[in-house]
């Protein structure tokens, strides 16, 4: 039967077609401010989640509030390996370096290529892989960060604050925010560079099959108690927790605005809808005279209201999905996945049926005789 | 005419409350309708010709007695069963039109065919005899802003008879329209009883409208004073 209605319910939409693009151009504009703030709240915990997937703990210096700041002595690297429970361990030497005019942060990381990559399940092809490990001059970028400078492959690169020359030999490919927007370099190319030799940031290690990463971290830190440098060993997530820690209050925050968002709409398509409804009593009226039933008539209502909102959620998913494409290759995380495009279209149909329900409930209920005001 | 009547009425009864008044519009009325017959009512306002039109067409029950229309008890129908009686035994023309703004004149008489149970093509036909009865087959692409009053009328008839139902109930249909223009509805309406044998009952105030029904009913605080206003005159001239 409502399909049978489908051409009526189409013209009804576009009777005053100031209020339904009024209506459309709302829901259109709340739900662009939702998909992007879920985009946004994605991109900022999106470090968090992606480490969070692996079992990797980091062993860093136990007295350095500023993780960036911890320095292990290399041979840690081999105490923590030769442990049990331990399947690999790999010592990493981070920097922080500043690039270009706009002041672009980068982490540069030197790592031993061939440790780190058993340990890091690195993906790359072969032919860039052994440009790295064999010329101790070469690096490797992640393709965020290649994207975002410009760089290309065979780009010698400056790094005046590290005090580093290094030359692109190929890009990594996509596999995880910590290796697709830092910089690899040859461990002992920093080192020296960092006048840091025999020295390491962090040690990276992969928990044997089987043993739980938080007993390995308590063990690690138990054997290394004893030794000159103090050790703290985490997951990696919680690592990437304290990164992010800060964030984490405006990430509620935005969550709150994305909810107040969704009311407001709610209200305003209701009350368009609803306005709607009593400009038509009349005619309502009208319709009942001629064999609508309540529930069709209520159908109708919600169908219009549901089809005003969904034309406006498709309308704002677009303008969200092109802004999220165009600042996508620069933001790591930044992107509109099917998910967010189904709760966009799933708040647009709460949107329509709740902001629909009461004049619906409303014009079902009009008793024909009243809605046509026939006075005897 | 048929010997079971279409309409048949037995002490009907309705009351209103307005505040703290009660308004009993109909008051122990009794009536037959035979089908095919063009029935004028008339009375004053606040009489019970409305109401009674309202309950013989299903859009409001009795409070007491019976009313059987096409051999349907209204005041036993249940909600949905109203709302299939209205769209398949009656046909609404009210005083406003009451046109859908939006839809053309066909796709206006189109809408409550959509209602039954009819092949595309059958409602175009449907549409096109309607529109072609009414005289307005060459205007079923036209919005009814595009329509002057009589023949937005005539589509609202035409949209009443679409659907062959037994029934066509018009409220004061010649209300909102000059006196020419109003004398062609009735001409309209007339057509569909004698032509089509459809049973239609129209509430008018005009006398002159009235005189080219087949009977007219007089109203009186709820009750039929008596059945022809003419025989009546006719009683009091003597």
């Amino acid at each position: 039967m409502i399909l049978r209605m489908f051409p009526f319910l189409w013209k009804n939409l576009w009777r005053n077609k100031r209020r339904s693009i009024l209506t459309i151009f709302g829901v259109a504009v709340a739900i662009f401010v939702i998909t992007a703030l879920g985009a946004a709240i994605a991109g900022m915990t999106f470090p968090v989640r992606e480490v969070g997937a692996t079992s990797l703990l980091k062993v860093r210096e136990k007295s350095r509030a500023n993780v960036l700041a911890s320095r292990l002595p290399q041979a840690y690297e081999n105490r923590v390996a030769e442990l049990p429970g331990v399947a690999g361990a790999t010592g990493v030497l981070s920097g922080l370096a500043v690039l270009g005019d706009e002041g672009v942060h980068i982490f540069v990381r030197g790592v031993d290529p061939d440790r780190f990559r058993e340990v890091r399940n690195l993906q790359i092809d072969s032919e860039a892989w052994a440009a790295f490990v064999d010329d101790r001059k070469a690096a490797l970028a992640g393709h965020r960060l290649m994207r975002r400078m410009g760089w290309s492959v065979g780009d010698e690169i400056e790094i005046s604050m590290l005090g580093l020359r290094v030359q692109i030999v190929g890009a990594i490919p996509e596999q995880g925010i910590d290796l697709e927007s830092h910089l690899l370099v040859q461990r002992e190319n920093l080192q020296i560079a960092r006048e840091a030799e025999y020295q390491l940031s962090y040690v990276l290690v992969e928990p044997a099959a089987g043993k739980p990463p938080a007993e390995l971290a308590a063990e690690i830190d138990d054997y290394m108690a004893a030794s000159p440098v103090a050790t703290t060993t985490a997951t990696s997530a919680a690592f990437a927790e304290a990164v992010v820690e800060d964030f984490m209050g405006f990430v509620d925050y935005l969550k709150i605005m994305k909810w107040i968002a969704v009311l407001i709409t709610v209200l305003g398509a209701a009350n368009a809808i609803a306005m709607s409804v009593r400009d038509r009593t009349q005619e309502i009226g009208a319709l009942k005279a001629l064999g609508f039933t309540p529930n069709l008539i209520s159908s109708l209502v919600l169908l219009e209201s549901t089809g005003l909102a969904l034309i406006g959620a498709i309308l704002g998913i677009a303008l969200a999905g092109w802004a999220i494409g165009s600042s996508a290759g620069e933001l790591a995380g930044l992107e509109l996945t099917g998910w967010d495009v189904a709760l966009s279209l799933a708040i647009a149909v709460f949107v329509g049926l709740a902001g629909g329900a009461a004049p619906a409930a409303a014009a079902a209920r009009l008793h024909p005789v009243d809605a046509l005001r026939i006075i005897d | 005419m048929s010997e079971t009547p279409i309409v048949e009425a037995r002490d009907l009864v309705k009351t209103y409350h307005k505040g703290a008044t009660e308004i009993r519009p109909l008051d122990g009325l009794d009536l037959e309708v035979q089908q095919g017959e063009f029935l004028a009512l008339m009375g004053p306002s606040g009489s019970g010709k409305s109401t009674l039109l309202h309950i013989v067409g299903g859009l409001d029950k009795p409070d007491s007695g019976s009313c059987l229309v096409a051999g349907l008890d209204i005041g036993s129908l249940g909600e949905k069963e109203l709302c299939e009686f209205r769209a398949s035994k009656v046909g609404f023309v009210f005083q406003t039109f009451n046109l859908i703004p939006i839809l053309t004149a066909a796709e206006n008489i189109d809408l409550p065919l959509r209602l039954l149970p009819l092949s595309s093509s059958r409602r175009q036909e449907q549409v096109a005899l309607a529109l072609d009865i009414v005289g307005l087959a060459d205007r079923g692409d036209h919005l009814p802003s595009q329509l002057s009053g009589g023949e937005e009328q005539r589509v609202a008839i035409a949209r009443a008879f679409a659907t062959d139902p037994d029934l066509i109930i018009a409220d004061e249909p010649t209300g909102d329209l000059d006196d020419q223009t109003g004398d062609e509805i009735v001409a309209v309406l007339s057509l569909l009883a004698s032509d089509h044998g459809k049973t239609v009952l129209i509430v008018t105030h005009d006398a002159s409208k009235a005189e080219r029904a087949d009977r007219i009913l007089y109203f009186d605080r709820g009750r039929l004073t008596t059945a022809d206003p003419r025989a009546r005159a006719r009683v009091e001239a003597s």
